[in-house]
């Protein structure tokens, strides 16, 4: 059978496309690939299209085995990739041979590696997409992450289709250490808090809690208080902040809930989310109010950049 | 029909129908979704309809924030429940064994809202529902409004494990647990019909707007559910 197979899962490797769209109105959620820009580069480096299934590795830790001769590409968290124990770069393609063993040591920054395969892994779409969301059993392998002796599908590629290693240029790879000041648009909602409120989300410093997760990220900081407890449920867009009675901010991610109640200040931007999606618990986040007309060119020119 | 635009997010805009909840609301909102949906397609990411808004997502590769507007109040503005648009409106009775085995809330809630375990299983049955909106997991529909001596706030302390299947009631809401989930509402019985299933042509039974019923079945008519499943 030609493809990959699993040695050692890490702690949470699971197949992801860019998600799955049309199903919200039954309860199904997006899914898909928590850090796009990462993802994005990894299919980019094989000449793929951005639809392609690849792997997200949190957090690394995971071994695989070739059964094929193709080129993959590892981009995302900083980690010390190797193929036969002999180290790699990250943010480049490779070329690898049946029987070669692939390993990604824990990550040390950022949380999100992605391997992507030419073409891409070949596995059944369900609900139109691949992604898997592990909460609803959908997409992926059975709905969950991967587990030792999975199997992945993908074609074979020639040696001679790159005639080098492609690598990411410099200026496109992000320092996941540092303290990112991510962009927000303000919502409908954002009267539900007051102008001090407000003025206290953006001037403080927030750090990400240990529960965060692919459905969302809670910030630990300044606590607000919303004039509201709770709305009939609605909609949650990406990146919606939302603000429980708590006061705690909750930034609503890829496998968000579809649905939910509590008052949103606004939202971060797209691009800006999949940057924090590489943060770690007790990293420090801060956010900067901006228009929605820069955060639409800044949101379309990656689009553009990356279809 | 009225209804305003707010901004949701980078490319989500929420259109807000109400403030308050009722079941023609409930009906024009799936107008608009349908009328949206069939003019507006190739820019839509997304359309998710719920109690009071439909939320709507746009590919800005396609559309930005003025061709939006403008594309939803052309669609929109003159629009009326009566139009053609009109997404048909299924009727589903969903039948459910209120057996006291399988409604481990049941007498509890007798207690607390001083009615008879039959009186409770009328008022539960005797009515129908709308379907205000689809979330928190796969095919959970939350079904309204139930009648006020049913109305009980959700449970102190949430089950970490519903079984799939179990009716239950909350607040204004019913509703059937489509999987094994935690849940915080009164369990009152069980349905014996797959309320989603990834495999079937269509995984959710019914859709935002439509009209359920319940309707009592004994042990032993669950039970012969249970052996064709």
């Amino acid at each position: 059978m030609s493809g990959f197979h699993v040695l050692k899962p890490g702690a949470m490797a699971t197949v992801q496309d860019l998600g799955r769209f049309g199903y919200q109105d039954i309860g199904l959620t997006t899914g898909g690939c928590m850090d796009e820009h990462a993802a994005g580069w990894a299919n980019r480096l094989l000449g793929n299209k951005p639809q392609c299934a690849l792997l997200e590795v949190s957090l690394g830790n995971m071994q695989l085995q070739a059964e094929v001769d193709t080129w993959i590409a590892v981009t995302g968290a900083e980690q010390q990739f190797s193929i036969n124990n002999r180290p790699q770069n990250n943010w480049q393609s490779h070329f690898v041979k049946a029987g070669d063993i692939l390993a990604f040591s824990w990550s040390k920054t950022g949380v999100r590696s992605y391997l992507a395969v030419v073409g891409g892994f070949e596995l059944q779409p369900q609900f139109g997409s691949c992604s898997t969301v592990v909460r609803e059993s959908v997409g992926g392998i059975e709905g969950r992450a991967l587990q030792s002796g999975d199997h992945l599908s993908c074609a074979a590629s020639e040696e001679d289709l790159f005639s080098c290693n492609r690598a990411v240029p410099a200026e496109f790879i992000p320092d996941y250490s540092d303290s990112p000041i991510v962009d927000v648009v303000l919502g409908y909602q954002q009267h539900s808090f007051s102008r001090k409120d407000l003025q206290q989300f953006f001037k403080s410093d927030y750090q990400i809690k240990p529960d965060s997760d692919r459905m969302g990220y809670r910030l630990d900081g300044e606590a607000l208080n919303p004039s509201v407890q709770g709305i009939f449920s609605e909609g949650i867009c990406f990146g919606a902040i939302q603000v429980p009675a708590d006061g705690f901010p909750i930034i609503l991610l890829k496998d968000r809930q579809t649905l939910g109640g509590y008052p949103k200040l606004g939202a971060v931007v797209t691009t800006d989310a999949f940057r924090l999606s590489q943060c770690r618990p007790g990293q420090t986040v801060s956010f900067r109010e901006v228009s929605l007309e820069f955060a639409q060119n800044k949101v379309r020119a990656f689009y553009q950049f990356f279809s | 029909m009225k209804y305003q635009i707010e901004v949701a997010g980078v490319n989500s805009l929420l259109l807000r129908f109400s403030d308050q909840v009722d079941q023609e609301l409930i009906a024009k909102i799936g107008v608009a979704c349908e009328a949206l949906r069939k003019a507006l397609n190739p820019m839509l990411i997304e359309l998710v309809p719920s109690y009071t808004t439909l939320l709507l997502t746009y590919d800005l590769l396609k559309a930005d924030d003025q061709s939006i507007h403008q594309g939803i109040r052309t669609v929109l503005d003159g629009l009326t429940v009566e139009s053609k648009a009109i997404p048909e409106v299924n009727r589903i009775e969903l039948p459910v064994c209120y057996d006291l085995e399988l409604a481990p809330d049941l007498e509890a809630l007798s207690q607390r809202l001083d009615l008879s375990i039959s009186e409770i299983i009328q008022l539960h049955s005797e009515r129908e529902y709308s379907v205000f909106a689809i979330g928190f997991s796969p095919g959970f529909g939350y079904l309204g409004e139930l009648d006020e001596r049913l109305q009980v706030p959700r449970l102190a302390t949430p089950r970490t494990a519903v079984p799939r299947g179990s009716v239950a009631i909350a607040e204004l809401n019913t509703a059937v647990y489509p999987q094994e989930t935690p849940g915080g509402w009164w369990l009152i019985g069980q349905c014996p019909l797959l309320m989603f299933d990834a495999e079937r042509a269509s995984p959710c039974l019914f859709k935002v707007g439509d009209r359920v019923k319940f309707s009592p079945i004994s042990r032993a008519e669950y039970e012969v559910f249970g052996d064709r499943l």
